[in-house]
């Protein structure tokens, strides 16, 4: 038996009840009422260490206890169990090992979870989605004058076009073609080139006179390009970001919305550096199958950073487009070129 | 509190006091327990988390001795997140495709946000009760149409008449039409013009729909106290910044070697995270105490007399304690924040407790709740 009181839901009286169970019914009785309750139909409260426990009544009605222990004593005693929830909420040795677990399974998501789930979604979508996106890229970079009508000529256009195709036959021994579109425009955005989703690369004419006397080097530019088409490295980072956006919005948008997006940006930072690496392998894939060395790209990193006087900053990004030249140059880019140059060499 | 005249014979009046019983340890257990399995469930169950959160700290205010009761049912919140979630999704997707797309979809957001308002504020209520008797908001949807207008249209108008001006400035020679210009200004000065206004027509109409039976609130200040304290909050924004950031700026400008940049840089972004932080609190409470000792109903009165400094003091202690704790002070924080704003309120019935009734009450839907939480609309009783 326990002392309880019982609203109705219809006035704020408070009626003195008592309360005891009997096989599957919850029998409350004083007051002039006696009413019998089957207890799976009753909302009950969670334990906690102090403080008033509330049960909910289907029909509206509610059952309160001012001491919160007598209740637990009572709950205890008429066979009612705690949810494993409320168990590890109540004990400090099973909340710390929570928030272990938390940290494991936060850091376990952060490295595989999303790039394998994002790596399902993108295989799951069908290409003509990569295409329509590309599209839609393209041409809001067309409206936002960002590009423009190309100044090349047709021919060295078709020149590079050729030279690429036949050097992309060479890493596939089936011969298949690289399935990439070549498109060039005058741009804003200086020596640079872009992967769209759907296989469209645009190569800024800048990018094509910085490197007119150097194919090798285009030709590495250009497979670092395919390689993000390849990858369907836009499409992921799109779902990666809607991921973690939505993961940390979750998490921790109830203390801060603002500080609830840092967690996407970084991890966008850090998925789009695996980008880079598995882009620059496909690059060097290529210059190794056509006899050249991948230590000519450092001629690139040279002569964009020459053209720009600075390293470049990064800031002028397209969106959904991966652009060559707003990558941090880092040294570690430039190392890997070199050292594939220096395994070769060796090798032969 | 104290201002408050009443009418009736002094033995019907009941003054109910305030009182948080929280705690900062147990809800932290609370906290990372539900935190775990929301992630593991790739956020599913942040519904139930929430709800359960929600029903901790009403059962934690007593109110007259009596406990607040949440009675939110997580099925149906799970419901309105999926639906907040694809709407925002589109928003944002939209937002990056192209700019008449975008545009699209912020009018559509914006034509959609009074009605998303209606519906947080009635679930919320709705599903908050005291000794049984469920609250109600009994505002109509025309009226948050009606209170939100104001704040929609200024910020729609300068969004639209911006984007123009920007494709018109790319045409060069192309010389900008001077009345767009003016229009341009106009939108964007009336948007902190209107702030004020904005607020307190929506607060007019949030606490003047606030029901308990057949006590509605009403809203007794006028515009006039919240132009006031907007001023005082940016006087306060002003004289914090001078202060707080003056150390930091010089230190920058001095001769600080390229190594010590990075230091400067942190410094400052944290002088001017308190800044941000004693301005908000500032805010919060003296918000407080102008919305609630204002809010009365014909048997009922509210009262608040948060004192700003006190708050202060513990607003800017929980910003360090939180940053040093990397974030594991945060439910701590959350409940010593509570417990002062709680305990600040004060309210006066006319009529014994035992002689109030609900009407009957009706199901709501959480659509509304969830699409308040996601975009960021925070309803707190
Ligand atoms: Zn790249």
């Amino acid at each position: 038996m326990l002392d309880a009181e019982y609203f109705d839901g219809h006035s704020a009286r408070a009626r003195r009840v008592s309360l005891h169970i009997a096989g599957h019914t919850l029998h409350i009785v004083g007051d002039g009422l006696d009413l019998a309750v089957p207890v799976a139909d009753v909302d009950w409260p969670e334990r906690r260490s102090s403080g008033v426990r509330m049960a909910h009544l289907a029909g509206g009605g509610s059952l309160h206890c001012q001491d919160g222990a007598a209740w637990d004593a009572w709950a205890r005693a008429e066979g009612l169990r705690d949810p494993v929830v409320v168990r590890m909420q109540q004990s400090w040795r099973l909340a710390v090992a929570a928030g272990v677990a938390l940290l494991v399974v936060t850091v376990g998501l952060y490295r595989w979870g999303v790039p394998v789930a994002s790596r399902a979604i993108v295989a799951l979508t069908p290409p003509e989605v990569d295409a329509a996106v590309g599209g839609v890229v393209l041409d809001a970079l067309r409206d936002h004058g960002i590009i423009e009508p190309t100044a090349i000529e047709y021919e060295q256009q078709e020149e590079i076009r050729v030279a690429f195709a036949r050097a992309f036959a060479r890493t596939r021994p089936s011969g298949d073609q690289a399935l990439v579109a070549l498109r060039f425009y005058d741009s804003e955005l200086g020596a640079n080139a872009l992967a769209l989703p759907g296989g469209t690369i645009i190569v800024t004419d800048d990018m094509v006179r910085l490197l007119a006397d150097r194919e090798d080097v285009l030709l590495g530019v250009l497979a670092h390009e395919a390689g993000h088409v390849r990858g369907r490295h836009g499409m992921k980072s799109l779902v990666q970001t809607a991921f973690i956006g939505t993961l940390a919005g979750v998490a921790i948008g109830d203390y801060s919305v603002m500080l609830a997006t840092v967690p996407a940006a970084l991890g966008q930072m850090a998925y789009s550096r695996q980008f880079e690496r598995d882009a620059d392998g496909e690059s060097i894939r290529l210059l190794r199958a056509n006899g050249i060395s991948p230590a000519v790209m450092v001629t690139l990193f040279e002569r964009l950073q020459a053209a720009r006087g600075r390293p470049p900053a990064g800031g002028l990004r397209a969106p959904l487009g991966i652009a060559f030249a707003s990558h941090p140059a880092d040294e570690e880019r430039l190392r890997r070129f070199e050292q594939a140059a220096g395994v070769r060499a060796r090798a032969r | 509190m104290e201002e408050v005249q009443l009418g009736v014979p002094a033995g019907a009046v009941q003054a109910l006091d305030v009182r948080f019983t929280g705690s900062g340890g147990e809800y932290f257990r609370i906290w990372i327990v539900n935190l775990l399995l929301t992630i593991v469930t790739l956020g599913l169950y942040y519904p139930w988390a929430k709800a359960r959160r929600l029903r901790y700290f009403c059962a934690s205010t007593l109110v007259g001795g009596h406990a607040l009761d949440f009675h939110g049912d997580p099925k149906s919140m799970l419901r309105g997140y999926l639906l907040a979630g694809a709407l925002l999704a589109m928003y944002s997707l939209s937002g990056k495709i192209s700019l008449p797309a975008g545009i699209v979809a912020l009018l559509a957001v914006a034509g959609a946000y009074p009605a998303l308002v209606w519906v947080a504020l009635r679930f919320r209520l709705a599903n908050t009760s005291w000794r049984g008797l469920r609250l109600r908001f009994a505002g109509t949807i025309g009226g948050a149409y009606r209170a939100l207008l104001p704040a929609v249209v200024p910020v729609v108008l300068f969004i639209s008449l911006g984007a123009l001006v920007r494709q018109r400035t790319e045409v060069p020679g192309h010389l900008l039409h001077p009345g767009l210009a003016l229009g341009v200004l106009l939108s964007m000065l009336s948007i902190p013009a209107l702030a004020p206004l904005v607020l307190w027509l929506f607060k007019r109409y949030q606490h003047g729909h606030l029901a308990l039976g057949e006590e509605c609130g009403r809203l007794t200040a006028g515009p006039g106290p919240f132009y006031l304290l907007a001023v005082k909050i940016a006087l306060v924004f002003a004289l914090t910044l001078l202060l707080l950031m003056a150390g930091p700026i010089i230190l920058a400008g001095g001769p600080a070697g390229y190594r010590n940049r990075l230091l400067v840089l942190l410094l400052l972004a944290f002088a001017y995270l308190v800044v941000l932080v004693i301005v908000g609190a500032y805010a919060v409470a003296r918000l407080q105490n102008l919305l609630w000792s204002n809010t009365a109903s014909a048997r009922i009165r509210f009262g608040s007399a948060l004192r700003a400094l006190p708050y202060i003091r513990l607003a800017v202690t929980n910003l360090v304690l939180v940053i040093v704790t990397l974030g594991l002070y945060w439910p701590f924080a959350a409940t010593a924040l509570a417990r002062m704003r709680l305990e600040a309120m004060a309210i006066q019935l006319d009529v014994p407790a035992d002689e109030l009734s609900a009407e009957p009450r009706r199901d709501d839907d959480a659509t509304g709740d969830a699409a308040g939480d996601l975009f960021g609309l925070d309803i707190g009783f």
